[in-house]
């Protein structure tokens, strides 16, 4: 089995890959300088805060995504693994922009706009070898701790085989 | 008002007391924004707490305050900035929540930008 570390650190490489994506997740930071905010949860006790936590403080914009599971099984005879992960989204602020991107946009792009150097979207593309291509990716809204709206995304993606 | 006039008194007094300056920057309306004000606010329990108060390192992500809205004018809303001195950190008013009694008060809900 693949670590789900590298998984998630691949998929977060990948998304930031997504050129419109990474630019609605672009903030500059008190230097001036442009700080993509598309990160990879790590469940680091005494290091990382929880999961809710980093959910909860996440800035707007910004991307957080988390390992959330391995289902194990034989799915299709050469599949035995299938990896879960949260892809939690927050939008920015809209106010002063002429065009805003939302919710609905994001999750757009996500699905469908082919990370750079790549003529495959997200859905069809090998994120590691040893990975199949992810199932069909869903999104559910939720409320955080605020009543605030975000969006989590979910990638499903198999392994082949057992690596 | 009797009541109307006990509360701004009450307002004015928790606001006096309670409260830190903070730099306020209201929207124009037409997607730019209006020159920013001090206004007063007083920092409220938050939805979950985190690691850091307000002014100690990164501070917090998400702030509620209390304001005295009544008395800030263009009325706070969504999308609106709030900055705070210590530290610099900018804020998204996320949500406005007006007490529902008829003190004047409100609960913003901020998010670090």
């Amino acid at each position: 089995m693949l670590n789900p570390k590298l998984i998630t650190d691949a998929v977060v490489a990948q998304i930031t890959k997504i050129p419109d994506l990474a630019t609605a997740m672009t903030v500059l930071d008190s230097g001036g300088n442009p700080n993509v905010r598309i990160t990879a949860f790590h469940y680091r006790l005494g290091a990382e805060h929880r999961l809710a936590e980093a959910i909860y403080k996440m800035p707007a914009p910004s991307i957080l995504v988390a390992w959330e599971g391995t289902l194990g099984g034989n799915f299709s005879g050469y599949q035995v693994w299938k990896h879960r992960l949260g892809v939690y989204l927050r939008m920015g602020n809209a106010a002063g922009h002429t065009d805003p991107v939302g919710y609905e946009d994001l999750w757009w792009l996500l699905c469908n706009q082919a990370p750079q150097g790549t003529s495959s979207n997200l859905r069809y593309t090998n994120i590691l070898p040893g990975l199949d291509i992810m199932d069909t990716p869903s999104i559910v809204h939720q409320l955080d701790e605020d009543q605030i709206d975000i969006f989590r995304g979910e990638f499903v993606i198999p392994e082949i085989g057992d690596n | 008002m009797a009541w109307a006039n006990e509360m701004a008194k009450l307002n004015a007094a928790v606001s006096a007391a309670f409260s830190v300056p903070a730099t306020f920057t209201p929207q124009d309306g037409a997607g730019g924004w209006l020159a920013p004000q001090t206004i007063s606010v007083n920092i409220v329990r938050p939805a979950m707490l985190e690691d850091l108060p307000p002014g100690f390192g990164q501070g917090t992500a998400v702030l509620r305050v209390w304001v005295n809205f009544e008395t800030i004018s263009p009325s706070p809303q969504h999308g609106d900035q709030i900055t705070f001195p210590v530290g610099g950190s900018v804020y998204t008013v996320q949500e406005v929540e007006s007490e529902a009694d008829l003190t004047g008060g409100a609960v913003l809900k901020l998010r670090i930008n």
